[in-house]
């Protein structure tokens, strides 16, 4: 008979225990494959929610940071215009303007004769014959500023303030608040990103905790099988956390695969709104970074739903 | 001398039942000696089953002393009953085995669990197989055998690991009188290479065709 032996037995070779511990590992791997495939359609549309829950934030944010790129390139068209009263002596003019440069809100003053002014008129305008005709130059002298947009806008203000009191000042046309409005929205925008990013994260985390539940309360028969031949609950769980791992793996490029086609959907609306400022915007592919964070946050959110649903499920089961 | 595998001192364990609570092991002890073989009758609900699964830590006794190889188990932390629960061999009345999976995996799956590669637990699978006499069915599901060969299997799985301790639990009670004496000679011979074996059972026929020690539990006591 081959059952010889008294003692309990357990494998100890090291090499041996190390090579089984992988074994498992690939065992345990080809379950976790098994049990997505198993209901597959349940799954890729389980796959799809997952994917997009982590799509919305993910386009949200990289909008967010296509804005802020165009930050630096609006910052330079947000200015005040200074218009003066006519007729004003040059001396006390440069005097304003240089008042103006030395005040650590503005980031450049710049003087306009009325001359100059119609000079731009008529070459930017091509309606230079029709102002031939005008008898008198009608346009003022203007001041332009152009603000440092990161200083606090009370210090600003305090200054325009101070211009619209100046008695060489006839009027103060301000081309900076839809700027800092914008600024304001950017900056509510990026919090609402991490906001919605927390929520869909915990409503991704939810749906794979209650898929891999589902799985186990399937499977409780076997499991009760493997808890009685000595199994421990590491051993159990081991196929469901790999289950959670490829409900990861498979929403993250479901996730990219979506914001792909939004971007090639949206490239051509995108380029004509941005090409009105100025320089048209050509989506081009992801930061190497935001591909590594999204990957670790999938593959994070994955296993450790299915941590907590294994957690959940043994603690209950015996 | 002969080492005490498995003692019980005034063990009690009772379950909370509505209002009040039913005893199902009341104040039991004894002394289950290395490469004994032991008969454990009574009728139905007089505590046999939950006898064993105290033994096998499926159940937490109320009060009293359980040792396992000279260790108490009553109080073993949880993270260490996986361990001792594999020196065991366990056979239930019905086999519970996984349907999903052939004969062989079955078998393998206690030495998968005791941390074997496929090729040492091959070595074990195969000759656990053919003492049961499955060896030719090993590529089946537990679906496409008998009553009798899947006992059977759950014996190979059983004693797979070289157990030291065997505990059945009725084994035979789904089978016909000549396979269920078929089976206990299977018992027997593990016993005569020094497996110490239990088996819970109320086939008094069964009993009186092989000699070994009994205990005979009543209404949770032992007479």
């Amino acid at each position: 008979m081959w059952f010889q032996s008294k003692k309990p037995k357990r494998n100890t070779k090291k090499q041996s225990m190390i090579v089984s511990y992988f074994s498992h590992h690939r065992l345990a791997a080809g379950q976790g494959l098994q049990q997505i495939f198993h209901q597959s359609l349940l799954n890729s549309m389980v796959i799809l929610a997952i994917g997009i829950a982590m799509a919305m934030p993910t386009m949200l944010f990289m909008s967010f940071h296509y804005l802020q790129h165009y930050n630096n390139h609006w910052h330079d068209s947000a200015q005040a215009a200074v218009y003066l009263k006519s007729s004003q002596n040059q001396q006390a003019i440069d005097k304003l303007v240089l008042a103006i440069t030395h005040d650590p809100t503005i980031k450049s003053a710049r003087y306009v004769s009325p001359e100059q002014g119609l000079n731009d008129f008529k070459k930017e305008t091509q309606l230079g014959q029709a102002a031939e005709l005008l008898e008198d130059n009608p346009l003022p002298g203007v001041i332009l500023l152009k603000p440092f947009l990161n200083q606090p806008q009370e210090h600003f203000n305090t200054l325009l303030a101070s211009l619209y009191n100046n008695e060489l000042v006839d009027e103060v046309d301000l081309d900076v608040n839809w700027f800092n409005r914008l600024l304001s929205l950017l900056n509510l925008g990026s919090h609402t990103v991490v906001l919605l990013a927390v929520l869909l994260g915990g409503s991704m985390l939810l749906i794979i905790c209650n898929m891999v539940y589902l799985v186990l309360q399937r499977y409780s028969h076997d499991i009760d099988i493997y808890l009685t031949l000595g199994a421990s609950k590491r051993f159990v769980r081991r196929p469901y956390l790999y289950m959670g791992l490829y409900y990861g793996t498979l929403a993250y490029c479901t996730c990219w695969m979506i914001i792909a086609i939004c971007g090639v959907w949206l490239q051509p609306a995108l380029s004509r709104f941005t090409g009105s400022y100025g320089e048209p915007l050509v989506l081009g592919m992801p930061s190497q970074n935001l591909l590594v964070i999204t990957a670790i946050l999938a593959l994070s959110l994955g296993l450790f739903g299915a941590r907590l649903a294994a957690w959940q499920f043994l603690k209950q089961h015996r | 001398m002969t080492e005490k595998i498995i003692s019980f001192k005034h063990v009690v364990k009772s379950y909370a039942l509505g209002s009040g609570e039913e005893t199902a092991i009341n104040r039991v002890s004894f002394d289950l000696k290395e490469g004994e073989m032991v008969f454990l009758t009574g009728h139905s609900g007089a505590g046999k089953s939950t006898l064993l699964k105290l033994i096998l830590m499926l159940e937490r006794p109320c009060s009293g002393r359980i040792e396992l190889y000279g260790q108490d188990i009553s109080k073993l932390p949880k993270r260490k009953i996986p361990g001792m629960r594999r020196t065991i061999g366990f056979i239930a009345q019905n086999p519970k085995l996984l349907q999903h999976q052939t004969a062989y995996e079955n078998v393998a799956l206690p030495l998968i669990i005791n941390g074997f590669g496929p090729a040492d637990a091959a070595k074990r699978v195969r000759p656990a197989l053919s003492m049961v006499g499955l060896l030719n069915k090993q590529h089946r599901y537990p679906s496409g055998l008998s009553c009798g060969e899947q006992q059977r299997l759950g014996i190979a799985r059983a004693v797979v690991t070289k157990p030291s301790i065997l505990l059945a639990d009725e084994p035979t009670g789904n089978l016909d009188p000549s396979l269920s004496f078929e089976i206990m000679q299977l018992f027997e011979k593990l016993n005569q290479v020094g497996v110490t074996v239990m088996i819970a059972t109320h086939d008094l026929s069964l009993i009186g065709r092989i000699k070994h020690l009994l205990m005979t539990l009543e209404q949770g006591r032992l007479v």
